[in-house]
């Protein structure tokens, strides 16, 4: 294109390509998806009148973040040396390099799950925290009810004895449904036991006659203050007592019920913990998707795809930023 | 660059070009999965009108319930599903219709119409591109809107007609993050926050391309302070949606795990809602309502700017004349975005928020006045004096700047704290931003279809029927809202089923069944905008390149245009409104026209 | 459009790896130290994060070799920290303060009437008083 002197440049704007621009433009609105979880954490955090903070009660370790710090500088090194290798036309290191970084992810989601089996295991779930003793106590109970499968299982034979009686009402053979009805009521009878002693507990726990019995170990005011309503007219064994000896009478059925730890606002602080190391998961998944696109490619990997290499740097590094922020606030403050 | 693949000089039609620069591309791509702007633009458009007739008809169903309470509704009254009911509007299904009126409108028809549809349409075209900067992304912002369109309408039936989403579409927690809160609600307010997230998104990838394309592939000669107000509209808007859409989806996020997974970031702690357990966690209720105004507010001049933009466009065309204040007006706008992130609080002044933050955002809030002032009077100084043309866009752009005055007034009163503290909640809220919402945006937009239909399809639309039109809406419009102001003066609250229960308010049952005749009134001269446009697209008389001679780059190229858009790069030497110009005998002066020797003349400014 | 990546003055990336790696164990030396017990938490909060920006800033001058850019950078990101900053500035004011009271009157009002409910019933020992007790809570 010839342009005559004293018109228009032929290119208006920035002096970068489209797609980089429009990858800054996005992570601009990055940005903003981050700040409103980290602020929502932050200011949630200064409202709450407590926080939970003792590492033993929250399972958050700060060895297993520092780490996740370390392996993301790592990898935003290694996708630095990819481009690199890019610029310089040398393919292979930049393959090598975008492996590395590939890697690096995989042993960042590594900690992570492990970090979030161990929240699994210790139920520190948004939702299911109990607070205060009294919460303790009803989850308890409610949680050794539904182990015993009781009210499915009654449920599930008044069904089958309503649609019997349909059936007889309309003078309709029978026998199918009779014999799925002693089925039923013979699994029924094999629970009663256990929900026998299932309902023994909860009603101490509904009475208010039983304690928790869980040793305060980790102290500090965090845990869980007793509650006038469960404290004071406590005798007899306590329900972590009771629980204990639940397991053994019927291991197979109780086997999974533990006593939850309070956490005082441990939920609120669950759901912080959940949403900003969630979030940031899901782009940890969305980078890696970009560098196996980047890998498939294989020795067709040229010149072409730097600009792709770059941005996907970019989105990386942004990755590692929002990390870079997330350790300080909830591994260590 | 792609703008360097067009630059095959001559003239050649429509076919010539899909077939000489381009291979051959089947229907579905061309007109179904496009990737070409003004196709999508085009489906943006259909979409939302059709969406527009879904959202006015929730809005009769609300008029029938206010004008004659508990009585059999016609047409709907029929269906089966209103049968077990008597054909009444129970009042869940009156808060589910409200909630998805207002859903409908704000997510569905108002956003897209403005960034979807003109926004596609116009930006290439007026800058001097071929097309969008990521083409891909465009198609699948246009795509995203129909997973959204997808959630919305499942939540409508997924409950049945006595269950819907039932938060309002403001959905403040605990209403919206504790499923018992609002019977019935369940699945259907979870789909309403899926929606809202797909819409988050196509909203987001069109942000984004939006501001690519208009920063970096403006044709050569396009400076900034040469481009249309719409674009600059379009532009500003771009932004706030980039940088305010980001906080309501991660919101939306996170009362959607509160409602489905047990999270506790808006639900108080010890909760008791219809007899459920109490609710655990200790999280706040009004963190919902900062973070959703963070982003609604701006999205308000979301709703708005692009329109202002069109507008100005429209009333220099045919008021013959330059815009007044051509960079008044930009500043402006961009002073109403800016101040528009730092106002949302005026939303909550009820709401038990800190007062010293409510007086902040009270004088933050009155400040925004001084900007629209700037824009207004402009307006009426482009108009002063012009040779007007009295055509159907003209007449809506008018309407538009009256209706804008009217509602930008109201807005003012709101905005000081003790004067909201009694209207608040009330039917003058209601009348306040319909008229900036429907009576501002909602005439821009229907100027700027009569406006650009030219070019879109290169076929003229019906003038007198266009006229009818404007017409009846006028009178319905103002009928319906102006009338809501006094309602809200009244003390008549929004979001009543029935509120005729309370005997202060049983005389204004009259005023209200004359409003839900107006509204009658203005939902059926809808029909003649829509038989306008779809007999038009076939059959309307042709027209050539520059039916208003109008200045700006789009009336340089074909109508319509070719894919590509321009036969050869437009060459940008002024500004876009250089109307009634002593530099030519015409009364218009296209940007691309070259006048020897002066090589850019500065933008006129008036 | 390659050219211009090659005017880049050349970047000790390992250097920089570097001074991540000792701002990072800096931060976890601060959270050993136990700031949060010589000081209190919001001098721990200000060291952390102050530690944090400093290797926020490494990695987006010279990762994302924003130090070499053109001025457009400004352009985009100075607003978006403006406005992020702004949300928890904002936020913080009004639900950070504690400006109203977070308990829920209704808890209370539940508790209260529970305990009521047992004493009666201790005493008593004859209406079912939990099914009025959560009525009456639902009620409001």
């Amino acid at each position: 294109m010839s342009h005559q002197s004293g018109h228009p440049p032929l290119k208006m704007g920035v002096d970068i390509p489209n797609g980089k621009l429009g990858m800054w433009l996005f992570l601009g609105t990055e940005i903003m998806f981050f700040t409103a979880f980290i602020g929502s954490y932050i200011v949630l955090r200064i409202g709450s009148p407590g926080w939970p903070e003792n590492a033993e009660t929250t399972h958050i370790r700060i060895w297993a973040g520092g780490t996740n710090t370390f392996v993301l500088i790592c990898s935003s090194v290694a996708v630095v040396f990819a481009l690199e290798g890019m610029r310089n036309k040398n393919f292979d290191a930049a393959r090598k390099w975008l492996f590395v970084t590939l890697m690096l992810a995989f042993v960042f989601l590594g900690i992570k799950a492990f970090e979030y089996y161990g929240k699994f295991e210790h139920n520190i779930l948004p939702g299911r925290i109990p607070e205060t003793d009294a919460q303790a106590l009803n989850f308890t109970g409610r949680d050794l009810m539904a182990a015993t499968g009781i009210v499915d299982a009654t449920e599930k034979l008044k069904q089958l004895e309503s649609q019997m009686a349909d059936l007889q009402k309309q003078g309709r053979n029978a026998d199918a449904l009779q014999k799925q009805i002693e089925e039923q009521q013979k699994v029924v009878e094999a629970k009663t036991p256990a929900a026998n002693a299932a309902r023994a507990v909860n009603d101490r726990i509904k009475a208010g006659t039983i304690a928790l019995g869980l040793k305060h170990e980790h102290g500090e005011g965090e845990a869980a203050t007793e509650t006038e309503h469960a404290k004071p007219t406590a005798a007899g064994p306590t329900l972590v007592e009771e629980v204990e000896r639940l397991h053994k009478e019927f291991p197979d059925v109780f086997g999974s019920v533990h006593v939850p730890h309070p956490i005082k606002f441990g939920n609120l602080f669950a759901s912080c913990y959940f949403i900003m190391t969630g979030f940031h998961a899901l782009h940890v998944l969305v980078g890696m998707a970009l560098f196996i696109i980047l890998l498939g490619l294989g020795s067709k990997l040229s010149s072409q795809h730097e600009l792709f290499v770059e941005n996907s740097g970019l989105y990386w590094h942004f990755v590692d930023l929002v990390w870079i922020f997330l350790f300080p606030l909830i591994y260590i403050i | 660059m792609s703008i360097a693949t067009h630059d095959t000089p001559g003239a050649h039609s429509h076919d010539d070009h899909a077939h000489g620069g381009h291979h051959e591309i089947g229907f579905v791509r061309k007109y179904i999965f496009s990737t070409d702007h003004k196709v999508i633009g085009i489906q943006f458009l259909i979409t939302t009108m059709l969406m527009l007739m879904v959202g006015g008809a929730l809005a009769l169903g609300v008029r029938w319930q206010l004008a004659f309470p508990w009585q059999w509704m016609p047409i709907a009254g029929d269906l089966e599903v209103f049968q077990q009911q008597g054909g009444i509007i129970s009042p869940e299904f009156y808060t589910m219709l409200f909630t998805m009126h207002a859903t409908v409108m704000i997510f569905l028809v108002i956003i897209p119409v403005l960034a979807g549809a003109f926004g596609n349409f116009l930006i290439p075209l007026q800058i001097g591109a071929d097309d969008m900067a990521f083409p891909t992304l465009n198609m699948l912002s246009y795509w995203f809107m129909w997973p959204a369109i997808f959630c919305f309408g499942i939540s409508f039936v997924i409950g049945g007609v006595t269950a819907g989403p039932a938060a309002g579409w403001t959905s403040y927690p605990v209403l919206s993050a504790i499923i018992s809160a609002a019977p019935g609600s369940g699945p259907a307010q979870t789909f309403w926050l899926l929606a809202v997230t797909f819409v988050g998104v196509s909203s987001m990838m069109g942000s984004v391309n939006y501001m690519t394309t208009i920063i970096n592939m403006r044709a050569p000669g396009m400076t900034l302070f040469r481009m249309p107000m719409t674009i600059w509209g379009m532009f500003i808007t771009a932004i706030l949606q980039a940088f305010a859409l980001p906080v309501l989806t991660a919101a939306g996020f996170m009362v959607l795990f509160d409602r489905t997974m047990g999270t506790c970031f808006f639900v108080p702690a010890g909760l008791v809602v219809n007899n459920a357990d109490p609710t655990i966690g200790g999280g706040q209720p009004l963190l919902w309502q900062h973070l959703f105004w963070f982003y609604s507010h701006p999205a308000v001049y979301i709703m708005l700017l692009p329109a202002m933009g069109m507008v100005s466009d429209i009333l220099c065309t045919f008021a013959r004349k330059p815009l007044f204040g051509y960079k008044p007006m930009v500043y402006s706008m961009s002073a109403i975005a800016g101040l528009g992130f730092i106002v949302w609080g005026h939303h909550m002044f009820t709401s038990g928020m800190n007062p010293a933050l409510g007086m902040t955002f009270m004088v933050s809030t009155m400040m925004i006045a001084l900007p629209s002032a700037v824009k207004t009077f402009n307006w009426i100084g482009t108009l002063w004096g012009g040779h007007l043309h009295f055509t159907t866009p003209m007449l809506n752009a008018i309407a538009f700047v009256s209706m804008f005055i009217v509602g930008g007034l109201s807005g003012i009163f709101m905005a000081a704290v003790p004067v909201d503290l009694y209207i608040h909640d009330t039917y003058f809220i209601v009348a306040h931003f319909h008229y900036v919402l429907f009576g501002a945006t909602l005439f821009g937009v229907f100027g700027a279809i009569h406006f650009w239909f030219p070019k879109m399809f290169g076929r003229m639309m019906n003038d007198t029927v266009g006229k009818i039109h404007f017409v009846l809406t006028f009178i319905g419009f103002n009928g319906t809202f102006f009338t809501m102001h006094l309602l809200g003066v009244a003390g008549m609250p929004r979001r009543l089923a029935d509120p005729y229960n309370y005997p202060y308010l049983e005389h204004l049952l009259p005023m209200n069944q004359f409003m839900t005749y107006s509204a009658l009134l203005m939902g059926f001269a809808q029909f003649l905008l829509l038989g306008n446009f779809f007999y038009s697209m076939f059959w309307g008389p042709k027209c050539g390149r520059n039916p208003w001679h109008a200045n700006g780059l789009e009336w340089d190229a074909p109508s319509p245009p070719p894919h590509g858009n321009f036969e050869s790069i437009p060459i940008v030497y002024r500004g876009p409104y250089e109307y009634s110009s002593p530099e030519t005998d015409k009364d218009y002066l296209p940007q691309t026209e070259y006048i020897s020797p002066r090589p850019a003349p500065a933008p006129s400014t008036a | 459009m390659t050219e211009e990546h090659h005017d880049h003055p050349h970047v000790n990336y390992w250097r920089i790896f570097g001074y991540l790696c000792i701002f990072t164990v800096a931060s976890v030396i601060a959270d050993v130290m136990d700031i949060r017990r010589l000081y209190n938490l919001t001098a721990l909060a200000a060291v952390v994060l102050l530690i944090a920006c400093f290797k926020a800033s490494y990695v987006m001058r010279y990762f994302m070799h924003l130090k070499f850019e053109g001025g457009w950078k400004y352009i985009i990101l100075l607003p978006t920290t403006v406005l992020a900053l702004a949300i928890p500035f904002a936020l913080a004011s009004d639900i950070g303060i504690h400006y109203y009271d977070v308990d829920v009157p209704q808890q209370n009002t539940l508790l209260e009437k529970e305990m009521q409910a047992a004493d009666e019933s201790a005493d008593h020992d004859q209406h079912d008083h939990d099914h009025d007790a959560a009525e009456d809570g639902g009620g409001h």
